[in-house]
């Protein structure tokens, strides 16, 4: 089923299937790893509302909730 | 010869470096203000090498201030071998770099850093088949422990001397299809023509310019970009990073063999400090033990200081008295030389050497993580809290800091938003008058004044500056036991915009004051300035020109209000409303001429003096505010 990165669980597998944004938006997102067909790992959620932290080929990087709405995922 | 350094964030380039300029260095040269990369010589072979670190980038596509310096940096200026370094337990990501790099064919080596941390996490790296993939040599490293430095200097030499490389790595057939097609269109570019037409698929405006098309190519490249983006789906902009994404995949399932990796040490930290309850409540705790260690250590070293250049000045004084114009400028440098060094010394150098300890520890990006749902209410995102955190030691290394924010519009609001943060100069008027004569808990109650101010024009300015964050995307590093030496290139870093920014002016600004003090302008500016400080405020008359004292260096308001009034007991002239309002009002108004110097660098005229006059009339309003509640109070 498709979801945003905002709706992953902490502790599961996601896989990107696509990044709704702007040529800038991609830029700065796939820099950090997160390409399309990638599969990530939701490591924890700060509370109210605030990043999650992902692990990408094991590099961890936080993503701010205004931008995981954008990362649309399936689970793996 | 020129070595450059260029790696990814956090890949452990500049520990490298460090270690580099440590051992072998015979002059290292400091970043100035405008560049922020670090240059050192040293001896290799009887050659003078000059050894470049440039700031981390994950492509030479630049999304933020660093990455651009590394990219023009590249193409502007000559060198002879680019050592690229990687942190090996991230060798998937980093190789993306590296094969950006390689399209360039300059000669080229790769440092594989960090090693241990890789074995750690399972990894292990076939060196030899990577170099052999890459047709590049490969040194491994362990960049904090100087491990295989010696080696990738001398390999980054040989290949330096074997001149350009080729690269053999290509895309896909349908890519290269297309890069081939556009190659045609190129005329005339510094590096190969390959390279040129990655860089017109990839649509970098800066290396677009730099590159010669042959005449009525245009329509030719619009082309190639249509068929391609068709078949592909996506911007071909973002084709090529797939396309290197891919292969560098590839590469790294190839060339690494991975093991179960051990529970790490920075995940089982983690669990508490960036837990969703404990994590504030360690935040807190850090912060606050923080702030108070730096200014319960600076304050005696203060005083000592202070009673140093006091007797400097007297014994001046006994040959130039300030009577003479002469003795006046030269009691306004000692003061000025007092000021700089009684703020720098005790509190600026300890907070900085504190802030560097966090960074290089890696505890800033995880304050960032933890603020950033808070900031996004103020129109901010995670990364802003650095610059704001920065501002309490001093707010000229935080608005140059500025810089490093993603666009113009979160630069804009958090330099407006860190000059109201109280530096180390206004704290020492906080304590001085609030603390001692109102007690800490009144002290307290300024600094949650001052953030919920902060965060009330936080919301305001969002109001008229419109435009969405992008927000937070922040790598979070493995913690790291910091090395001397980086702390210490950390610490300079910040402290340098105090010195060639702030120092200077702090000097000339006293020796303004000295002559205002000796042409006895002051009853004059005490009476122009008497509309707002007896009418508005409520205060003596008198306080007056230690606003404009103020204007020049905070801290001195503290100092000139002891002089004006005639005592050094302030409580016996002045109610505990005034003192209050006479604080607040010293807290936010204007911005310091350093500071204003800053601003001007990094935002223009226009914005500075927005900024300069919305201060005043925050001022105004807390002040008023504070002397009628106090009224009620008192």
């Amino acid at each position: 089923m498709l979801k945003t990165l905002s709706d992953a669980e902490i502790g599961r597998e996601y896989r990107v299937v696509q990044l709704r944004g702007g040529l800038n938006f991609q830029r700065r997102i796939t820099a950090m790893g997160l390409y399309v067909g990638e599969v990530v790992k939701i490591v924890r959620k700060a509370p109210f509302k605030g990043p999650l932290l992902v692990d990408i080929n094991s590099s961890i990087v936080a993503v701010g909730r205004n931008i995981t709405f954008k990362i649309f995922v399936e689970e793996v | 010869m020129r070595f450059l350094l260029v790696g990814q964030p956090n890949c452990g380039k500049s520990t490298l470096f460090n270690q580099i300029a440590g051992y072998k260095a015979i002059e290292s040269n400091f970043p100035g203000t405008t560049v922020s990369y670090t240059e050192s010589k040293f001896m290799l072979n009887n050659e003078a090498i000059s050894i470049i670190d440039l700031p981390g980038t994950y492509t030479i596509l630049p999304h933020d201030y660093a990455e651009r310096v590394t990219r023009n940096y590249i193409f502007e200026n000559d060198f002879d071998v680019i050592m690229n370094v990687v942190d090996a337990s991230t060798l998937s990501r980093g190789l993306e770099l590296t094969l950006e790099l390689l399209e360039m064919e300059k000669p080229m080596i790769l440092v594989l850093n960090m090693i241990d941390s890789a074995e750690a996490k399972g990894i292990a790296i076939d060196e030899k088949l990577l170099s052999e993939i890459l047709n590049i040599p490969v040194v491994k490293t362990i960049g904090n422990r100087g491990i295989g430095v010696e080696a990738a200097l001398e390999t980054a030499y040989n290949t330096a001397c074997k001149g350009t490389v080729e690269n053999s790595i290509r895309f896909r057939k349908d890519v290269e299809g297309s890069i081939t097609e556009v190659m045609k269109c190129v005329k005339e570019f510094i590096f190969n023509k390959r390279f040129a037409a990655i860089k017109l698929l990839e649509k970098d405006d800066y290396i677009v310019k730099k590159i010669i098309l042959c005449e009525n190519t245009e329509s030719i490249l619009v082309g190639v970009r249509r068929k391609i983006e068709e078949s592909h789906g996506i911007n071909s902009a973002m084709i090529i990073s797939y396309e290197r994404h891919g292969l560098a995949m590839d590469i790294f399932e190839r060339v690494a063999k991975f093991s179960k990796p051990k529970k790490n040490f920075t995940e089982i930290v983690d669990d508490i400090l960036m837990h969703p309850i404990w994590g504030y409540f360690f935040l807190a705790i850090i912060v606050f033990a923080f702030f108070n260690l730096v200014f319960k250590l600076g304050q005696p070293v203060e005083g000592w200081l202070t009673a140093i250049f006091d007797d400097l000045s007297r014994y001046l004084q006994h040959y130039f008295p300030t009577s003479q114009f002469i003795g006046s400028i030269i009691s306004g440098t000692v003061n000025g030389l007092s000021a700089g060094i009684g703020i720098a010394l005790p509190y600026i150098f300890p907070f900085t050497v504190g802030l560097s300890f966090l960074e290089d520890i890696g505890y800033l990006p995880r304050i960032a993580f933890l603020v950033d749902a808070f900031m996004h209410k103020i129109g901010l995102h995670g990364k802003s809290i650095i610059p704001l955190i920065t501002a309490y030691g001093c707010n000229v290394p935080a608005i140059l800091s500025t810089r490093n924010m993603n666009n113009e519009s979160d630069k804009f609001k958090t330099a407006f938003l860190a000059t109201f943060v109280p530096c180390s100069a206004r704290t020492i008027v906080i304590m001085g008058l609030v603390g001692y004569y109102l007690g800490g808990n009144m002290a307290l109650l300024i600094y949650i004044i001052d953030i919920v101010v902060i965060a009330i024009m936080g919301k305001i300015l969002t109001r008229v500056d419109k435009e969405p964050s992008p927000g937070l995307v922040i790598e979070i590093p493995s913690y790291h036991l910091p090395t001397i030496k980086s702390l210490s290139q950390k610490t300079w870093f910040r402290l340098k915009d105090f010195v060639y920014v702030a120092f200077p002016i702090i000097i000339v600004s006293s020796v303004i004051l000295s002559i205002i003090d000796y042409f006895k302008l002051t009853n004059w500016i005490n009476k122009m300035l008497s509309p707002i400080t007896t009418f508005v405020l409520g205060l003596p008359q008198k306080v007056g020109v230690t606003l404009i004292f103020g204007i020049f260096r905070k801290e001195l308001t503290l100092i000139m209000l002891n002089q004006a009034l005639g005592t050094d007991k302030i409580a016996t002239v002045m109610t505990k409303t005034q003192i209050l309002v006479f604080t607040l009002f010293i807290v936010f108004y204007i911005p310091c001429v350093s500071t204003i110097a800053a601003l001007k660098m990094e935002l223009g005229t226009r914005k500075t003096i927005i900024i300069s006059l919305t201060t005043i009339v925050v001022a105004l309003i807390i002040a008023f505010s504070a002397r009628i509640i106090g009224s009620f109070v008192y």
